[in-house]
């Protein structure tokens, strides 16, 4: 029940279970063999503590988000000021950059033209810390999320 | 010292958890086929809906005060436990996680007892968003104790660390809220005069030991701080494994029966591998609508010896199959079927029969690809035929919320 495995081998993609043994030669790499990396060690430093969204709409576009980007969270992490989070607000989800100027809260969108939003730090709810947002670009942003 | 840390109204805080704006609003879940309230909010509870309450009684009471009702969705429940019990060991190697959202922790050598609780405490429920109570004592039963009355504290932290605070909560603690305490045992502590805790806590040893079982002995030195239950961090094999479920409506075809049975016994052969356990015993049993006084009631069940421990998918459902066909009876409408498999031993030790005809290695390879593809592909992915594909006697889940955390396709949506 404690073990998130990040061991997800794709048997399709990767055929051979021990490609480094040779029935031949010995191979000279033998002793020298490491594990590949995996793009989760570094996406996903505390895997109980992180969750997915992803965005609906370009509002975070000066940011480098865009619609169809994959945000990684993490609910562990206390937001500081200038952080990337999750909120909740006025009944929706958002991700938002988080401004604390002195007991005043804001949240923007990184656009030049509009003026952060002062915040009633009552009405929102942090849920957690975007640390990573993947945005796709070899394939046309295809969407995972259902449409209900 | 032990803590008990359990999450508040569990499955309704797991729904809350994706769905902010019913924060402080009347929330409930049901059971399996939307039947009765299994987990409500306190404002539900200020209405009066009752726990295990059948749904129907309080549908009217619901749609007039607005109460959000989901359908259980113990995909997502599971995986917020597994968050939350992970999140509180960190805090200790020594861990029993008791039920799906109650967890014993045990601290040795701690000091500041006080401050660590509350720091737990608030840390747990930064990460995983889940209110979460905490009770410390120096055994099991009186963390219990203590939980009941943090839960209801203000701040959520209940330590009895000190023969007096022991001796004050105890005061008033009802009898039947004790740990291990059941209906009989309440009855007949009740006749002696025994109504709080510290009543039985003031009985001298030689009345207990005459009067109750070793359970009972054993709850009242844990009454008084010496361990006697200690913490289980292995899990023992189960002694016996059931998959029953009701049907979403009333069935007496015999292929739709066939299809139940076959996925429900599928789904125990899986539990039963996950277990590294083979049954030696199997029994099927179908069951009438109880609360359908206006039907006739049968609830026929059959024991079948198997010839061969076994634990695969094709010779589990084959067996259920066999006995379904035995006890059926067309005259009657069942709501459900149960599959139960007892006299498990540990796959390792299975012995041959020399006398049966058995493709058991066959049927084990047949399993072991179907567990392989079902865990990369998604539980349910391949499946015997016969488990039939309009499973028109699936469960009724009329309000289920989405997988927010196992499903891509039903992760938050963020503007």
């Amino acid at each position: 029940m404690f073990k998130q495995g990040f061991d997800s081998k794709n048997e399709e993609l990767e055929p051979l279970s021990h490609p480094g043994k040779a029935s031949g030669f010995v191979s000279p790499a033998e002793d020298y063999m490491e594990g590949r990396l995996n793009i989760l060690e570094r996406l996903v430093k505390d895997p109980v503590n992180t969750y997915y969204a992803e965005a609906t709409t370009d509002e975070l576009i000066n940011l480098g988000i865009s619609k169809g980007t994959l945000f990684v969270y993490d609910t562990s992490i206390k937001a500081k000021h200038n952080s990337l989070v999750v909120v909740w607000y006025r009944g929706e989800w958002k991700v938002r950059q988080l401004y604390l100027i002195g007991k005043q809260v804001y949240l923007g969108t990184g656009k030049d033209t509009e003026e952060p939003e002062p915040i009633d730090a009552n009405e929102l709810l942090i849920r957690g810390v975007v640390t990573w947002s993947c945005r796709p670009h070899q394939t046309k942003p295809r969407s995972y999320v259902r449409t209900r | 010292m032990f803590a008990l840390v359990d999450g508040n109204n569990f499955y309704v805080s797991c729904e809350r958890l994706f769905r902010p704006e019913l924060n402080g609003k009347p929330v409930v879940v049901l059971s399996n086929n939307d039947g009765c309230i299994i987990s409500r909010s306190n404002e539900a509870k200020a209405l009066g809906i009752k726990m295990g309450v059948p749904y129907f009684k309080v549908k009217e009471l619901i749609e007039q005060e607005k109460v959000a009702v989901f359908s259980s969705n113990y995909t997502l429940y599971a995986d917020i436990s597994a968050r939350l019990m992970n999140n509180l060991a960190r805090f200790t190697p020594e861990v029993e996680v008791y039920s799906i959202d109650e967890c014993f922790l045990r601290f040795k050598g701690m000091e500041n007892l006080h401050t660590y609780a509350h720091y737990l405490r608030e840390s747990v429920i930064q990460n995983t968003g889940i209110p979460v109570s905490v009770g410390l004592a120096p055994t099991k039963t009186l963390a219990k104790l203590a939980n009941k009355i943090a839960k209801k504290s203000p701040t959520g932290v209940c330590v009895l660390d000190t023969e007096e605070s022991i001796t004050e909560a105890t005061q008033v603690f009802p009898i039947s809220d004790l740990w291990g305490i059941g209906r009989a045992y309440q009855v007949k502590l009740e006749l002696e005069g025994i109504r709080t805790a510290a009543q039985l806590r003031a009985k001298p040893e030689p009345w207990i030991k005459h009067q109750l079982t070793i359970q009972g002995v054993r709850l009242w030195h844990e009454l008084w701080g010496r361990t006697c239950i200690p913490l289980k961090e292995v899990l023992e094999r189960k002694q016996a494994i059931c998959t029953s479920r009701s049907f979403g409506k009333l069935c007496n075809n015999l292929d739709e029966l066939i299809e139940a049975t076959t996925a429900y016994a599928s789904r125990l052969a899986e539990k039963l591998r996950a277990d590294t356990s083979c049954a030696t015993v199997l029994t099927v049993q179908l069951l009438t609508n109880r609360f359908r006084k206006d039907l006739a009631q049968y609830n026929p069940a059959i024991s079948l010896a198997l010839s061969h421990p076994i634990n695969n998918t094709p010779d589990i459902v084959k067996a259920s199959v066999k006995g379904l066909k035995s006890i059926y009876d067309p005259r009657f409408q069942y709501s459900k079927v149960a599959v139960i498999v007892t006299g498990l031993i540990p796959e390792q030790e299975v012995q041959l029969n020399l006398f049966t005809e058995w493709n058991g290695p066959k049927n084990n390879q047949v399993s072991e690809l179907l567990d392989r593809i079902n865990q990369y592909y998604g539980s349910g992915t391949l499946r015997l035929a016969s488990e039939g594909f309009r499973k028109r006697w699936a469960m009724k889940r009329e309000n289920v919320s989405p997988n927010y955390t196992t499903d891509w396709g039903d992760i938050l949506r963020v503007g």
